[in-house]
């Protein structure tokens, strides 16, 4: 007889099988058992335009978890914590399962079925043209939805809808880029790849903290073996400039002089490249003479730096081989951001830093798909980077689309701060908002949502019911998000990526490409949108439309293709599909050898020197500086600095807060960065607050004493609702890019909570 | 859903649109992204990362004398914090579970040769389980609930014999064990042992984008000579454990290796969060402190007064008595409601070889029923004098009582004192809960002797002693590096 043993020691049981790990096959290395998939795919990420390859591990088809793809030629099985934690946001319990409609009476939002939801939609957005025109209603749309999707909207609502004035949160963040690009180059046209963070021998980024806002290419720049100079212009001493080897620590908004000042003393040395000059740019005569005045000693006074660290700059911008420039928020949301941009792209037209491995003047998009809608909104531009003001461009685009002539509209439509100023003139009363939140994130956001208030129908389109903005709405419309519908990307270097339904969306949800052709329909335009059944239906419209532009993507078979070749950068056509295919009986791009893959896979522009002008010429933009709007003074002393805060940290975090385990990795309370000196100076203490008064309104925040800001400056991430109202309402005249970067404030110690 | 007032649109349009909408949510519902795209990788044999952190990994298993460490280039992190993320992902953790935390060091360099101004710094440091060469975990643990690896050194936990007393919490320096309220244990890393077993690298290691986290071999006896033998400061190259705000690494022995160019000394150490972690009060074991040094010391009060000092016993004695009996048992029954476990509690004796809890308990566990007995002999003698007790019982079990009392409270006192914390300090601690048994004996006495007093003296003092310990509890326990001996700051 035997008794049972006594488990003095369990080492075993249902405990410790919780967190067994077992291979997960796939080329996974060990996962969680509990969580061991049965097939994988891959994603594109969808916060960033790093546009970084995920690895869904699927049980049924359905996402259990995510790990970054190694295989992916952007991120190289990399991720930072938002990517990793992409799939925790599409289980917040307040996800809009049901569309939601304001009953007229009672003020409160009621659930009702969708056949409702797009009855009221659509009598109420009519009644609202009927009386105060077509162009009464406007939508603002995203950088987060797929490229087809934009597109529908994008078609449904100039073509089908009749309206006019429309404009998207990209204008917050890429506008400057791609105004600045269409002056210069000809075309809004990123030229790099991201092998050239690896092939480059000097790296200078302005107003850019890739560490922290773009971490995986932060990891680019970290595996480039050429020694590489890190040349770091920016106010703040950011995690990008403290890895640097050269930190500028410049004047607040003091770039676009430093910039001319830096391109006078390259062509004082004669580091300029004449025959490039020559062969490819216009302008650069008068530019040169407009820079003369821009002597060492007028801009290291302005920028505040000493004429030492201006040489070391100069020299080494000078003398290395492969120069790359790369900027980010800090140009693009300033007060001159265009000429500011473009002063970056002078310097690589004049040295001749373009079209070669490891150069370029580079764009570092902010949105998964800022670059789809740049190029396929129908918004700012007609489709394909056309103009509505054209004629041609007009016709080409009915022929494409099988439009009845006339049905494209002839004028532009408004940006973002017009529509804005429209609703406060009562020429715009209806207003859709679709998958971004403007009630935290527009300038002046008191301002704007007073203004909400005067509109006589606001829709909101979004994931979430608890939205600052779907808060206010009169018709609220539930998304399915990012994974749970498809359609494609584009990156910050121009990749195509695919999104693919890996989750089910809550309820009644629905992705916004099948919301659009449901307005269609109950709109009743839906026989001129035909075509536009499926997301890769659609793909196959922005191919036709495509043809013979320089995004063409006529080469690309569809989205097997793009999937199988880990995305495929712009332009990619019929003629360059073919030069790769190892022979006719070669039909399919996935079935392409490895070196061809490899050919394809990174890809620059303007080798050939030729630019998308008229006359294939790069062209010289540039004016004189002009003073920041708000200086301080005596009753606001200190300089206002916006930006990212952490890098698990999205802007207004609607979705960065829904998962528990990132909200760790960042300060709950609006906090702002401060000098010791200036700590000292205001009598703040350890683990006080701070009052922060601008013109426009004030706010306290949890103090952080810290060295990596300037004294006279402070800074404070752009997460935080409360930060909006005191930021300067100013836009860049060019590209109408609000700046968000430069206000003067006053500072109060408060004792801590 | 259904509202009454009436439909702009048609009944047909509506039904149209309804018709389409389920379409919609049918296609919805379809997941069908394996069939429709080739599957990737389904015959992989390696892992596809395998190449990458292949140079991040020993080439061979520790040797005698060593096992496996992480070491962290924190010149190499760019503060993305990718190795918290992952290793709650890749180890399917609970939503807001990782074993990784970052911690930033805030301040300014002072100028060097190379750089003339002083740098502002402000870096990130990624910790997880340092994996102790003389973990506090281990030691401290009642169950016998944590294991080290006699070759990779792994400190491993053994959830299925955690009782969720959550000590572990107090003897590691760094807190790394965490308490999971819905297991009702405490888990923490196991340096993904099972991956390292296969030649994997762990979640953390695999995430870094910027190959700042590392699997190393590293001397035992050189780690311990390191952490407690001269400590040689001027050596910052290899920083070691002891960085600004971390505890004395001569408390456990950590193996983790930091590594610098540059020194790191006089930066100030700050949560992420910006605001510290909460402190706990504890309250069962604020309960449970209380009331058996209460009912310790009204017990003393009767073993000195009858046991001793006149030894006739009266049925007063005998119910001041029970009443220490009553706090005493009361307070065990309370600590039992502070873990997450309470029907494994009879394991709690298993570690007494190193664990003061556990000592705290089988002390307290052979007072009670001491006690007990004691109790039920006074009751005896007073309501049966007639029966024949040898003399020497009733003094003989108040002597072993009070014995038995010093040696239970000095194990109480040591159960804090060893976690090195200073406000747990023994200079501090004995005097707390030596006064609180005090008090017990005082009001004791007066019961006894049937001052009218009593009563009211007893409810006020007892007052004190628990707001007295919440404030030991909350002044000890949290995630609060400075408030720990020898405290690097």
């Amino acid at each position: 007889m035997t008794f049972p043993e006594i488990p003095w020691r369990s080492w075993d049981g249902p405990l410790t099988a919780d967190l067994a790990r077992v291979s997960g096959g796939f080329g996974l290395g060990q996962v969680p058992a509990r969580l061991k998939p049965d097939g994988t795919t891959g994603l594109i990420c969808g916060f960033c335009a790093t546009g970084c390859g995920l690895t869904a591990h699927l049980v049924d088809g359905e996402a259990v978890n995510l790990s970054p793809d190694p295989a992916f030629p952007v991120n190289l099985g990399m991720a930072c914590p938002k990517g990793w934690e992409a799939l925790a946001p599409l289980d917040a319990p307040d996800r809009a399962t049901t569309p939601w409609l304001r009953n007229p009476v009672t003020g409160e939002m009621e659930p009702v079925p969708w056949s409702r939801a797009l009855g009221a939609f659509v009598s109420r957005m009519k009644s609202v043209q009927q009386k105060w025109g077509p162009h009464a209603i406007a939508f603002l749309s995203t950088g987060q939805i797929c490229t087809e999707e934009m597109a529908l909207l994008g078609a449904l609502f100039k073509f089908g809808m009749g309206g006019l004035h429309c404009d998207s949160n990209t204008r917050q963040c890429m506008a400057t880029a791609h105004v600045a690009y269409k002056q210069s180059l000809g075309f809004d046209a990123p030229p790099y790849t991201y092998a050239d963070f690896e092939e480059s021998d000097c790296l200078v980024f302005v107003g850019s903290n890739p560490a922290v806002a773009h971490p995986i290419l932060w990891q680019r720049v970290l595996r480039n073996r050429r020694q590489p100079e890190i040349l770091v212009l920016d106010p703040r001493r950011t995690e990008t400039a403290m890895a640097a080897t050269l930190h500028v620590p410049l004047a607040p908004k003091s770039d676009l002089t430093l910039l001319y000042g830096l391109a006078a003393a390259l062509i004082q040395r004669g580091a300029v490249d004449r025959s490039f000059i020559e062969a490819h740019t216009r302008g650069f005569p008068e530019f040169e003479a407009f820079v003369r005045e821009f002597t060492p000693e007028r801009v290291c006074a302005e920028a505040r730096i000493s004429g030492e660290l201006f040489e070391t700059l100069v020299t080494r911008i000078a003398t290395r081989a492969r120069v790359s420039y790369w900027w980010t928020m800090g140009v693009n949301q300033g007060h001159e951001s265009t000429r500011t941009a473009q002063a970056i792209i002078n310097l690589a037209l004049m040295t001749g830093q373009i079209g070669r491995p490891g150069t370029g003047a580079n764009s570092i998009t902010g949105q998964c798909n800022a670059m789809g809608s740049r190029l396929f909104s129908n918004v700012t531009n007609l489709f394909g980077g056309r103009d509505f003001g054209n004629p041609a461009d007009r016709a080409e685009v009915e022929s494409l689309l099988r439009l009845p002539t006339g049905t494209v509209p002839t004028e532009n439509s408004w940006a973002y701060d017009r529509i804005v100023d429209g609703i406060e003139s009562g020429a715009i009363r209806g207003l859709w908002v679709i998958a971004t939140n403007s009630s935290h994130s527009w300038i002046q956001q008191r301002r704007f949502n007073e203004l909400l208030g005067r509109l006589e129908f606001l829709v909101v389109q979004d994931l979430y019911t608890t939205t600052e903005t779907a808060q206010r709405a009169d018709l609220l419309l539930p998304a399915a998000g990012w994974a749970e519908k498809e359609g494609t990307f584009i990156n910050s270097e121009r990749r195509l990526g695919l999104v693919k339904r890996i989750r089910r969306a809550p309820g009644q949800a629905l992705s916004d490409f099948h919301i659009f052709r449901l307005v269609a329909e109950a709109w009743g335009c839906a026989d001129l949108l035909q075509e536009w059944r499926t997301p890769e239906a659609v793909f196959e419209l922005l191919k036709r439309l495509s043809r013979g532009r320089p995004c063409d993507i006529t080469g690309i078979d569809g989205y097997r293709a793009i999937d199988a070749l880990g995305g495929i950068q712009w332009p990619f056509s019929q003629a360059m599909r073919e030069a790769v295919l190892d022979s006719a009986s070669d039909a399919l791009l996935e079935t392409l050898s490895e070196t061809r893959v490899a050919e394809i896979r990174e890809r620059r522009l303007f080798a050939d020197g030729r630019f998308h002008t008229p006359d294939g010429r790069a062209v010289f933009h540039y004016s004189p500086p002009q003073p920041v709007p708000e200086p301080t003074d005596d009753q606001y002393p200190w300089v206002l600095l916006t930006g990212r805060g952490t890098s698990s940290q999205w802007h207004t975090n609607t979705r960065t807060s829904k998962s528990a385990v990132l909200r760790q990795l960042y300060p709950e309370n609006c906090y702002v960065e401060i000098h010791p000196e200036d700590a000292v100076r205001i009598g703040l203490i350890s683990g006080g607050r701070v009052l922060v008064r601008s013109r426009r309104a004030e706010l306290v925040a949890d103090a952080c004493i810290t060295p990596v800001v300037q004294p006279g400056q402070v800074f404070i991430p752009m997460h935080y609702r409360e930060l909006n109202p005191l930021v300067l309402s100013v836009v860049d005249p060019h590209s109408r890019q609000p700046s968000y970067k430069f206000c003067a404030v006053d500072l109060e110690a408060l004792p801590p909570a | 859903m259904k509202t009454t007032s009436p439909s702009p649109l048609g009944t047909a349009d509506e039904e149209r649109l309804e018709t389409l909408v389920d379409a919609f949510l049918a296609e919805h519902r379809q997941l069908s992204a394996v069939e429709r795209f080739s599957q990737r990788h389904a015959d992989a044999h390696r892992p596809l990362l395998d190449t990458h952190y292949r140079a991040l990994m020993p080439a061979t298993p520790p040797g005698p004398g060593e096992q496996y460490a992480f070491e962290v280039d924190l010149d190499q992190c760019s503060s993305c914090k990718a190795c918290v993320v992952a290793c709650h992902s890749l180890n399917g953790l609970e939503p807001q579970e990782s074993w990784r935390e970052i911690r930033l060091l805030v301040g300014s360099r002072p100028p060097t040769a190379s750089a003339a101004r002083a740098e502002p710094v402000a870096l990130a440091v990624t910790s997880a389980c340092h994996h102790c060469v003389d973990p506090g975990c281990l030691k401290g643990c009642p169950v016998q609930a944590y294991d080290k690896d006699p070759i990779t050194g792994i400190v491993r936990h053994l959830d299925d014999q955690c009782i969720g007393c959550s000590y572990c919490i107090f003897t590691c320096p760094y807190e790394v064990p965490k308490f999971s309220k819905s297991r009702g244990i405490v888990r923490k890393c196991d340096l993904c042992q099972g991956r390292l077993e296969v030649g994997e690298a762990p979640a953390c290691v695999q995430a870094c984008p910027n190959e700042a986290i590392r699997i190393t071999r590293v001397s035992v006896n050189a780690t311990t000579d390191r952490c407690r033998g001269e400590a040689s400061d001027s050596d910052r190259s290899e920083a070691g454990c002891a960085l600004p705000g971390m505890p004395s690494a001569a408390l456990t022995v950590p193996t983790t290796v930091y590594r610098s160019r540059h020194p790191l000394s006089g930066l100030e150490s700050r949560p992420v969060s910006g605001t510290p972690a909460p402190r706990e009060a504890h309250w069962p074991l604020t309960v449970m402190l209380v009331l058996t040094q209460w009912g310790g010391g009204v017990l003393a009060a009767v073993a000195l007064k009858a046991g001793l000092a006149d030894g006739t016993p009266t049925a007063r004695d005998a119910g001041v008595a029970a009443l220490g009996c009553l706090g005493v048992q009361g307070g065990l029954i309370a600590s039992v409601f502070h873990l997450g476990r309470p029907l494994q509690a009879w394991r709690i004796g298993l570690g007494w070889r190193t664990s003061w809890l556990s000592r705290e308990a089988i002390a307290l566990g052979i007072f009670s029923a001491v006690s007990l007995l004691f109790t039920a002999l006074l009751a005896a003698v007073a309501w049966f004098p007639a029966w024949p007790i040898p003399s020497p019982v009733l003094p003989g079990t108040a002597v072993a009582l009070l014995a038995l009392l010093v040696v239970a409270t000095l194990a109480q006192v040591q159960v804090y004192a060893v976690t090195g914390r200073v406000p747990w300090r023994l200079g501090r601690t004995i005097p707390r809960f030596a006064g609180t048994v005090w008090m017990g004996v005082v009001v004791g006495y007066g019961l006894v002797v049937g001052s009218n007093w009593t009563p009211a003296l007893g409810l006020l003092l007892m007052g004190l002693s628990v707001a007295e310990r919440w404030q030991f509890f909350t002044g000890g326990s949290g995630a609060n590096a400075e408030s720990r001996d020898g405290g690097v700051s």
